[in-house]
């Protein structure tokens, strides 16, 4: 029952999220194939030095395009993500609490395994989401400004003053990609069940606003996360302070050791892990209290 | 003496202060029809959710075949709801493919028969139809189920006279054997010819119940008749 019963949630997820896969994946396309190098003009000097006298660069629009493909595809990357966490809280609301609902609850299952049903859901949809998002910085990689791109999220090491073919990046750590992946992960996991615990606890109340509701849980726990890390950095791991003194910037030749970045995540994926443990299991007893269709 | 097929015991459900049932105690058998009747607002919906598991009662415990409600409960009941709950989505075919995928009970040949019958296109999406031709696929779906209580919310609601006919049929003819069916109304005329039974029910206490015929023979009149007499309701029951 608990696969059908997920098969049937992630269905209307999946659908309403594809077209910004789409979007996310033509985009990258688009940005890859618009993708320009520019042409240095050397003078060679007495002294055997070499002037750069010119730079031939793209047309005006391809450059107008690339430069629109790279923000479509930063903009389709957050609506996905977005628009994840929205499908989720949709379908939760109609499956739960509207007309649908009706059916749902008269399902012969317990509704034990209509909550864990969803929370499987969930994770598989972030699951894929992320798979999404990774397949598609794969794809950025494969062009020079597609890494610049990279680079600017931090998940390459790179020079992004460099010229012609100076140019490089380096991988992180598999370790680094672990846990950045766990962290988007976790956060939006946690965001997405802050929302839903609003929408039970309106519910149950039968006034107030579930947004509001799930805000105040959002809140609550990033104010305890930021304690958290601070006391971690303060008495149990020093060196991931150097994290509120922002990114090392890139310069030529420069890869910095971002090992206490990729600690940092941990807490912070460890803390989001206690949070999603916590709210499990305080939505599941509001609902095995029962619900109140109107 | 047998387990009955649905017993309250005590049962009470408020919103604040408001209270909607009141103390609830009631044994319904095995293989009868019965009449849920009130008023508008009388709690018979209230009623029909708690025993759905769509409500949590204040207070007191319901039981079905004698074990509380739960996934065995919603097993073999089969309820229609006043409310439409089917998925926009999915097509006619669709929808009878997910009642067979959860209930093992619900009869697929049965239901594509009535979807002949009722002249409904299996390939027409949910969200393309009528509210009246939901309705319709709705009642196939409850109906082509082999249970043991069929519980109808308002069945003949905003339906005119010849459809209410016509779905009283589908009901009568469609429905399990041995099982019992709670049709819950305020058209008491429409339906007085094939209860066995009666409830009655007002400000969210059962008022009277009883076996219909002896109901008719003591009061020497129709049910339709002691409803309104008892509730002094001047309510239209044949528009």
């Amino acid at each position: 029952m608990l696969a059908k019963l997920i098969k049937h949630n992630l269905k209307p997820i999946f659908k309403s999220i594809l077209p910004f896969v789409v979007a996310l994946f033509v985009s990258v396309i688009l940005f890859n194939i618009t993708d320009y190098t520019l042409e240095y003009v050397y003078e060679t000097l007495e002294d055997g030095s070499r002037l750069i006298t010119d730079i031939i660069g793209p047309s005006k629009i391809q450059e107008f395009l690339h430069g629109f493909f790279n923000f479509a595809t930063n903009c389709s990357m957050i609506l996905l993500l977005a628009a994840t966490v929205r499908a989720i809280w949709h379908q939760f609301k109609t499956y739960f609490y509207s007309d649908r609902a009706y059916l749902t609850h008269t399902l012969p299952v317990a509704r034990q395994t209509l909550w864990n049903a969803e929370i499987c859901s969930i994770a598989i949809t972030f699951i894929g989401v992320i798979t999404i998002l990774v397949l598609n910085c794969l794809l950025l990689s494969l062009t020079q400004d597609g890494a610049r791109v990279l680079e600017s999220f931090g998940l390459v090491g790179g020079c992004s003053h460099c010229i012609g073919d100076y140019y490089y990046v380096e991988p992180r750590s598999f370790g680094f990609y672990l846990s950045f992946v766990f962290i988007i992960f976790a956060e939006f996991a946690f965001i997405t069940l802050c929302g839903i615990t609003g929408m039970i606890i309106k519910q149950r109340r039968g006034k107030g606003s579930s947004l509001l509701f799930g805000l105040l849980f959002y809140m609550a726990g990033s104010v305890v996360l930021i304690g958290v890390i601070t006391l971690i950095g303060n008495f149990f791991d020093k060196s991931i302070i150097q994290l509120f003194d922002g990114m090392p910037h890139s310069t030529p030749g420069y890869n910095p050791d971002l090992s206490y970045m990729a600690r940092t995540l941990i807490y912070i994926g460890a803390t989001y892990s206690c949070y999603l443990v916590a709210l499990y299991f305080v939505d599941q007893k509001l609902l095995r209290r029962g619900i109140n269709l109107d | 003496m047998s387990t009955p097929l649905l017993e309250y015991r005590n049962v009470s459900k408020s919103y604040g202060d408001k209270l909607i049932l009141d103390n609830i105690n009631l044994k319904l058998p095995h293989g009868k029809i019965i009449g849920l009747l009130g008023r508008n607002g009388a709690g018979k919906s209230t009623l029909i959710k708690l025993t759905n598991d769509l409500l949590a009662p204040t207070s007191g415990e319901i039981f079905v075949n004698g074990e509380t409600v739960g996934a065995h409960s919603k097993e073999i009941i089969a309820y229609l709801p006043e409310r439409t709950y089917l998925d926009k989505q999915l097509t006619v075919e669709q929808t009878i493919k997910f009642f067979a995928e959860f209930y093992r009970n619900f009869d697929t040949a049965k239901a594509k028969k009535l979807v002949k019958e009722l002249n409904l296109d299996p390939s027409q999406k949910v969200s393309k139809m009528s509210k009246g031709m939901q309705e319709k696929l709705q009642l196939i779906l409850v109906m082509s189920r082999n249970a043991e209580l069929y519980i109808l919310d308002e069945p003949l609601g905003g339906v005119d006279p010849a459809t209410r006919d016509y779905i009283l049929d589908t009901i009568l003819s469609n429905f399990s054997e041995g099982a019992s069916v709670i049709i819950s109304t305020h058209l008491i005329a429409d339906i007085e010819r094939i209860l066995d039974e009666v409830i009655f029910i007002d400000e969210g206490k059962i008022f009277l119940t009883g076996d219909a015929d002896k109901l008719r023979k003591e009061h020497n009149t129709s049910i339709d008749k002691i409803f309104r007499q008892t509730f002094k309701a001047n309510v239209n029951t044949n528009n």
